[in-house]
């Protein structure tokens, strides 16, 4: 027998010993089998959860794109849905702080105005903030129009003039249920004379008005709800303001005396820094520049909070330009 | 075909049996997987044993029969169903084999036994001794050339079966064969093995 056929012979009887050695049955093929099914049934139930993974990630992803959709084509969709979702977050958020603490729920309560002394409108009046109906122009349009003294300056003219909504007959709500809506508004407390602040001023309600959040500013729901929390004001102060707002607006030369006299009557009325920049307006459209700068100044400085302040500053810069 | 009365009975055909029993294998029937696994885990147990060993025989029988139901929706059906099986888990052992060959050099290492057994012991022993060399000869092969061996000469499988098994032409088949045999020749001679 020669090297070959003898490796050969070796490789046959190798291959016939492993064959023998390997052929024999398992003594636990139940064992295997037992296995094989509860991966089975582990496999399949991870399949079916990836599943519902995935048709729960297409059903977010296509509601975000059929409801951005909508919002994109219809613009005014957007303040509407979040008027409609003001009022549940602020029952949620009120909800939430009653079950924090009752302390803090008092604090939330809004002090009520004393309703002989300045409800001398028959109809009473409040006002909102001017930067709040500016912002939402879509507010001052859902009011009646009777009620609503909008002072626009003619197109071109130096900056633009606030809206005094003068709200119907509407009673003053006394409880505040959102924390972020009572300080979006200027409120009787705030009306009050206050003590002075850190910055070493006296606080006005237009700081309050100031530091709101924007997003309470860009809702509809704001103008109506800031005009019940807004303090009366005196009939015949609201008088002369509408009085001098009326010449204002038709550019007449009077308006200035207009506004002096109604600052005169009402010196920490809640409509003065609004007839201050009135009246730096018509300082300006009179000519008499350096006045107007010194009526200016204030709002540019920011004593008004952010109230005016930018019209304030362009307006100052035109006059430096000016001179 | 029976009739009993007005109802006529036919009777199920044993190929529309197992498109059924197939069927619910695919659609994720524990119990036909189950039946599915009884009729053929014993070949593939061996098959198993001889590529792998016994060590990771049992895990490949447990990963060839969980990835039948997938596998199964990709066979055309064409030839036989255990061939298709053995596919698979010939499939499967090419992730296995790197873990078995180490876990047996390990073994090897370690391993008191004698490198080579007196004439005198049983029978028994020699066996297991060329069989044991033998697998550690097919350790030193690339994985085609150990399936190709395995199948035709441990397993004693046509060359048709195994084409169809590995999938590739039976001229291919055969020259696999001839250069694993070239090489567990060589292998075996190193090892002095008389």
């Amino acid at each position: 027998m020669n090297g070959a056929d003898q490796h050969d012979d070796l490789l046959r009887r190798a291959t016939a010993a492993l064959r023998d050695e390997t052929g024999a049955e398992h003594p636990r093929p139940s064992a295997t089998r037992a296995r094989l099914l509860e991966s089975a049934a582990r496999q399949s139930m991870s399949t079916r959860s990836t599943g519902r993974r995935w048709l729960r990630w297409l059903f977010g992803v296509g509601s975000v794109f059929v409801v951005g959709t909508a919002l994109a084509r219809v613009p005014e969709y957007g303040p509407l849905l979040l008027a409609a979702l003001r009022p549940a977050a602020d029952a949620g958020e009120a909800a939430a702080r009653r079950v924090r603490s009752a302390p803090a729920k008092k604090k939330t309560k809004q002090v009520k105005p004393a309703p002989s002394r300045l409800a001398l409108d028959a109809a009473g009046t409040k006002a909102t903030t001017p930067e709040l109906a500016e912002v939402d122009p879509a507010a001052a349009v859902a009011a009646p129009a009777d009620l609503v003294i909008a002072t626009s300056p003619e197109p071109g003219s130096l900056g633009t003039l606030g809206t005094v909504a003068a709200a119907g007959v509407q009673p003053v709500p006394p409880v505040e249920s959102s924390r972020t809506a009572h300080a979006s508004r200027p409120s009787l407390k705030a009306h009050a004379p206050q003590p002075a602040s850190s910055s070493g001023r006296a606080a006005t309600p237009w700081d309050h008005a100031a530091h709101a959040p924007v997003t309470d500013e860009s809702s509809p729901r704001v103008a109506s709800e800031t005009a019940p929390s807004a303090p009366p004001i005196a009939a015949a102060e609201l008088e002369l303001f509408r009085r001098a707002e009326r010449l204002h607006r038709a550019a007449d030369p009077r308006a200035l005396e207009a506004w002096d006299a109604y600052l005169r009557l009402a010196e920490h009325g809640v409509l003065v820094p609004e007839a201050r920049y009135n009246r730096a307006l018509c300082l300006m459209r009179l000519g008499r520049k350096l006045e107007a700068k010194a009526a200016l100044t204030p709002f540019a400085r920011g004593v008004y909070g952010s109230y005016r302040r930018q019209e304030a500053e362009s307006l100052l810069e035109a006059l430096r330009s000016s001179f | 075909m029976t009739t009993l009365g007005n109802i006529v009975v036919t009777a199920v055909e044993p190929a529309a049996s197992l498109d059924f029993a197939l069927a619910q294998v695919c659609e994720g029937d524990r119990a036909a997987l189950g039946q599915i696994y009884d009729q053929h885990h014993t070949a593939v147990r061996m098959l198993a044993r001889r590529l792998l060993g016994a060590e990771a025989a049992e895990d490949l029988v447990h990963d060839t029969f969980l990835s039948l139901p997938k596998a199964l929706r990709r066979w055309n059906g064409q030839g036989a169903l255990r061939s298709f099986i053995l596919g698979v888990a010939v499939n499967h052992a090419r992730h296995h084999v790197r873990g078995a060959v180490r876990r047996r050099l390990a073994m090897a290492r370690y391993a008191d036994e004698p490198q080579s057994s007196p004439r005198s012991q049983e029978e028994a022993s020699e066996q297991r001794r060329l069989a044991a060399l033998l697998m550690q000869a097919l350790d030193q092969l690339s994985f085609q050339h150990r399936a190709t061996f395995v199948l035709c000469e441990v397993e004693e499988r046509a060359s048709p079966e195994v084409a169809q098994i590995l999938g590739i032409p039976e001229a291919t088949v055969r020259t696999r064969l001839h250069h694993a045999r070239q090489k567990l020749r060589a292998a075996l001679q190193k090892a002095g093995v008389r």
